[in-house]
């Protein structure tokens, strides 16, 4: 409600606003603000009201909203105990009118409900658990004040909680099983928290409840363990996906020891069929476990004992095989299968059945006690297998048997035949050998002597049983005494022993014994040995004797010192070197030998001595320098050679003094120089003047060829085809052409080729005859090259004495022809004549062809040849610019 | 039949004509030269002939050299002396030589060879072609 008062002061007549106005006015005012503030309280007051009366409402919603969830009801009663407010959450399911007024007391009397009600009425309880009509109830009660604070009535709220209570008793019966349980139980929630554990487990592992309820269990069993054994693992994995496990689990006790418990661990889901939790039962075995393992070890140790045993064992019941281990299968060829298919007398030779059967039956009797006896086997493949068999009587699964144990003889028999035919084989061979043989007992006496010691010792069998002593020279019993107490005791061979033998005759040859004890069973049973008889070493050894001593006086009448040189010393020198040296020989055994030695040649006797410390073998004669005892130093010449002295390398020397020698040889070789210096200059003298007979020689030859070499050039040129078919050539055409002339060519050419022929041999012609030849011959040029060649002679008579090379002019002619070119416009003009006393020149104007065929130059060369054969001046060819000059030397 | 002689001996010359024309007196000797100057003229300026009888030595020069200055493929025919060259001419180029002083039956054949022919052994003989026989100064 609102109201809203206004007051507007409004003008009253007849008043003046003054003072008075204003008061009223103030008044006005005032009271205005009153009423308005007092508007506003009223409207809070309504407006708290509203709110309380919404709040009130909301209450109730809640509660009726609670109500129509729960199963709960809530009541009220005063103080009478009439209902001043009932609600039950199913009032509307139920149909059920309002209590309200209702005496509750009277409703439940005779119920738990009124003992309740009265109880809480008294004020003496204010919440019990109590069972209406088979429903439980929960309830609980608070007063009631009304405003003025004094208590009107109880309200009330009741819960039921028959489920509960059920699940409850349910629970608790099943717990009391679980706590009986012949079994160790316990229960973890999902998040492996303790939730129970029974007595027994408590007894199995030692833990109690205080020790694990609501704990984790990691916080327990497996608290410290870091690693989670892999068993465990494969628990949990099981379980988490909601399988159960079975097993055998080996577990600690809470004091330290091993527990193995059967197990069994299976999950279980809440009603909405999560995973709650887990429940595992074990059950200790321990025990039974140890005696397994007990069972199975003492199984595989005895298994192991019979597989492995080289003997053959079987278990035979009824005459059939029960059992046969590896090694019975080995020994008879047959596999378990087939034996166990087999009978016993099945593996005995026929003959031996009789024996088996006996041998079977008296065991029977005799139980207990075990058979030890020899059989023959056959094998699978007719072999007879000797055993020696053990035999015990058992009980094979509750019925008699026999456990048999084989040894396999079979071998060992074959070993003794062995040994029987080897020593037989023994026997043989000691009554070969060419020495004598010996078994002697432990008093040392003969027990046995092969052919050769009958017959050095003279004795027969007659003599076995005699003492070894009587045969052996009397002084020499003690050490003979010794020696077989060594033997015999220490097992002892003995080396080879000298001993002087007495023959059964009485005479005495030197022996020496190789004895060593005989065993039997590793006992000794006397002594064994061989008797070198050393007669003949004796003898042998005198003669080395012998022959050692003229040896020796050989070396000590020789002329030359003969040391022996070993390790640097002197081991042995002879008489002669002593005298050489001027020492006793006392002075000189195994001093250095390089301290006698001069310095200078020690390098070179240390040489010799290193080759000869390495083995080789070499003879050496070299020279050397040696101080004699007075100082004085003696050339000697040294023959060494290196062998063995006393088992070592040592050089064996021949030392001979050659001083004189060395005189000698000086002088020799003085003479020798000279001889060959006369030699060397005799072989120069001989050399020079081979040399110069030589170069004679060849000159001369030179000479000779050359000569013929021009007398051959000369020939050539002169049966030159080249000239002779030319001239021919012209010759024929003139006989027809020009007969006349043709006559006169032909008496000219034959007056050349008859010129030629005088002539060829002579070194030198007349001045005169060559010109002849040349007037013949130009006669001859002038037809076959007519106007084309020119040749004037102008030579005074006195000078045709003079002499020249015969065809020198010919063959300068040629020269000039083949080499210039001839014309009738240009002809070859050739001019000869003296220029001075001894020179003819012979000149040809130059009129050089571009090309010529191969010439030698023979020509002009062969001219000088001749020339320097003759021993004349050399003749000189050469060219101007227009000319070609030769000059010819002539002879007086 | 053209034939020419290259001779430097008259004589020589002469004898080989009369030869030529006992043997057929149609052959017309075109020309007598006597020099390689005067050979490379005539050829320069005449028709070839069917064939050359060549002396070797002539005034100026050897024959080789003609043709080292024109080229000629009539057949040739040396007439020589000296066997040396024209062994190597024969065997090396295939060119017949007839030695002097010619033989009458020896240039009969050469003529029936080289004149009843129809040009089978023309071929050109130029520059370089002697020059292995050649020995130049």
């Amino acid at each position: 409600m609102k109201k809203t008062l206004k007051l507007v002061p409004t003008k009253i007549k007849g008043m003046k606003s003054d003072h008075l106005t204003d008061k009223i006015k103030n008044e006005l005012e005032d009271k205005n603000q009153q009423l308005l503030a007092e508007n506003k309280k009223l409207v809070a007051e309504i407006e708290n009201h509203k709110l309380k009366e919404q709040r009130l409402l909301k209450s109730k919603q809640f509660l009726d909203n609670i109500l129509s969830n729960a199963p709960i009801q809530i009541w009220g009663i005063d103080l009478n105990g009439i209902f001043t407010y009932t609600k039950h959450h199913d009032d509307e399911a139920n149909n059920r009118e309002p209590r309200i007024g209702q005496s509750a007391l009277e409703l439940y009397k005779g119920t738990a409900a009124e003992t309740f009600l009265r109880k809480v009425l008294n004020g003496e309880i204010q919440s019990d658990i109590i069972e209406v009509e088979g429903t439980c109830y929960d309830s609980r009660v608070s007063p009631v004040f009304n405003e003025d604070g004094i208590k009107t009535g109880y309200m009330g709220v009741s819960l039921d909680i028959t489920k509960r209570v059920k699940s409850e008793k349910e629970l608790r019966k099943f717990r009391l099983v679980l706590d009986q349980a012949p079994g160790a139980v316990f229960i973890m929630d999902k998040y492996s928290n303790f939730e129970y554990i029974n007595p027994y487990f408590t007894q199995l592992s030692g833990y109690t409840e205080e020790d694990l309820l609501h704990k984790n269990i990691n916080d327990t069993l497996y608290l410290g363990i870091n690693e989670i054994p892999e068993s465990r693992k494969e628990i949990i994995r099981q379980l988490r996906e909601g399988k159960s496990w079975q097993g055998h689990l080996l577990s600690v006790h809470k004091n330290g020891s091993k527990y193995w418990a059967n197990t069994i661990a299976a999950p279980f889901k809440n009603e909405q069929g999560e995973m709650d939790g887990f429940l595992v039962i074990q059950q200790d075995i321990t025990d039974k476990m140890n005696y397994e393992r007990a069972i199975r070890e003492s199984e595989a140790k005895y298994k192991t004992l019979v597989e492995n045993s080289q003997d053959g064992i079987i278990i035979s019941q009824n005459g059939k095989f029960k059992f046969v281990n590896n090694a019975m299968c080995r020994m008879l060829g047959y596999t378990q299968e087939e034996f166990y298919s087999m009978n016993e007398l099945d593996v005995v030779p026929n003959q031996k059945h009789r024996e088996m059967l006996k041998l079977n039956r008296d065991q029977v009797k005799d139980r207990n006690i075990p058979a030890n006896y020899s059989m023959q086997l056959v094998s699978k493949y007719n072999q007879v297998i000797e055993v020696e068999v053990q035999s015990d009587t058992v009980d094979f699964e509750g019925e008699p048997a026999f456990f048999m144990t084989l040894h396999n003889v079979t071998e060992s028999k074959k070993m003794q035949q062995a040994l029987l035919i080897s020593e037989k084989k023994y026997r043989e061979l000691a009554e070969m050998l060419p020495q004598s043989v010996y078994e002697l007992d432990k008093n040392g006496r003969i027990t046995y002597m092969n052919q050769t010691g009958h017959k050095k010792f003279g004795i027969s069998v007659v003599d076995y049983g005699r003492s070894a002593f009587d045969f052996i020279a009397s002084e020499q019993h003690d050490l003979m005494r010794k020696n077989m107490a060594k033997s015999i005791t220490e097992n002892y061979h003995t080396q080879g022993t000298h001993y002087t033998a007495i023959k059964k005759d009485g005479t005495e040859f030197p022996i020496m014994i190789f004895a060593s004890p005989m065993l039997e069973n590793g006992e000794v049973t006397g002594t064994r040995g061989i008797i070198l008889d050393m007669s003949s070493h004796i003898a042998m050894e005198n003669a080395l004797k012998q022959s050692e001593e003229k040896y020796r006086l050989l070396i000590e009448k020789a002329v030359d010192g003969i040391i022996i040189i070993q390790n640097s010393k002197l081991k042995f020198v002879n008489q002669a070197f002593c005298e050489l040296m001027q020492y006793r020989a006392e002075e000189l055994i195994d001093q250095s030998y390089l301290e006698h030695v001069e310095p200078e040649d020690h390098e070179l006797i240390q040489l010799y001595h290193h080759r000869r410390m390495a083995g080789e073998d070499f003879q050496v004669i070299y020279r050397s320098r040696i101080k004699r005892k007075d100082g004085k130093i003696l050339h000697i010449e040294l023959n060494t050679r290196t062998s063995e002295f006393n088992g070592q390398p040592a050089a064996f020397i021949i030392i001979r003094d050659i001083s004189q020698r060395l005189i000698i040889e000086e002088e020799l070789r003085i003479a020798k120089e000279k001889l060959e210096e006369l030699n060397q200059n005799l072989e120069i003298s001989i050399r020079e003047k081979t040399h110069k007979l030589t170069e004679a020689n060849t000159q001369l030859i030179r000479l000779q060829k050359e000569n013929l070499q021009s007398q051959f050039e000369v020939l050539r040129q002169q049966v030159n085809p080249h000239f002779l078919f030319n001239s021919l050539n012209v010759l024929t055409s003139l006989i027809k052409l020009e007969p006349n002339l043709a006559e006169k060519f032909t008496e000219h050419l034959s007056k050349v080729y008859r010129y030629v022929l005088e002539n060829k041999d002579n070194e030198l012609v007349n001045l005169q005859t060559e010109l002849d030849f040349l007037d013949a011959y130009i006669f001859l040029l002038n037809i076959r090259f007519m106007n084309k060649i020119e040749v004037n002679v102008t030579i005074g008579d006195e000078k045709k004495e003079l002499k020249i090379l015969p065809l020198a002019l010919q063959l300068l002619i040629e020269n000039a022809i083949k080499h210039n070119s001839m014309s009738k416009k240009n002809p070859l003009k050739i001019d000869i004549f003296i220029e001075n006393e001894n020179t003819l020149t012979v000149e040809n104007n130059l009129q050089e062809r571009e090309s010529h065929m191969a010439s030698t130059g023979v020509g002009l060369k062969n001219i000088e040849h001749r020339y320097h054969l003759l021993e004349m001046p050399v003749p000189q060819f050469y060219k101007t610019e227009t000319k070609f000059i030769a000059r010819i030397p002539l002879k007086n | 039949m053209r034939v020419v002689i290259i001779e430097d001996e008259m004589y020589a010359a002469k004898r080989l004509e009369n030869m030529i024309k006992e043997f057929d007196p149609e052959i017309e000797i075109a020309a007598w030269l006597e020099s390689v100057e005067e050979s490379v003229e005539w050829f320069t300026k005449n028709a070839e002939p069917d064939l050359i009888f060549l002396d070797i030595h002539l005034e100026d020069d050897l024959s080789f050299a003609i043709f080292e200055k024109v080229s000629v493929s009539s057949p040739i025919v040396f007439t020589t002396a000296t066997d040396e060259m024209a062994i190597k001419a024969f065997t090396t180029k295939g060119i017949d030589f007839l030695h002097k002083p010619i033989v009458g039956d020896e240039l009969e054949a050469m003529l029936h060879k080289y004149l009843n022919s129809e040009n089978n052994y023309r071929k050109p003989i130029g520059q370089g072609f002697f020059s292995d026989i050649l020995d130049k100064k």
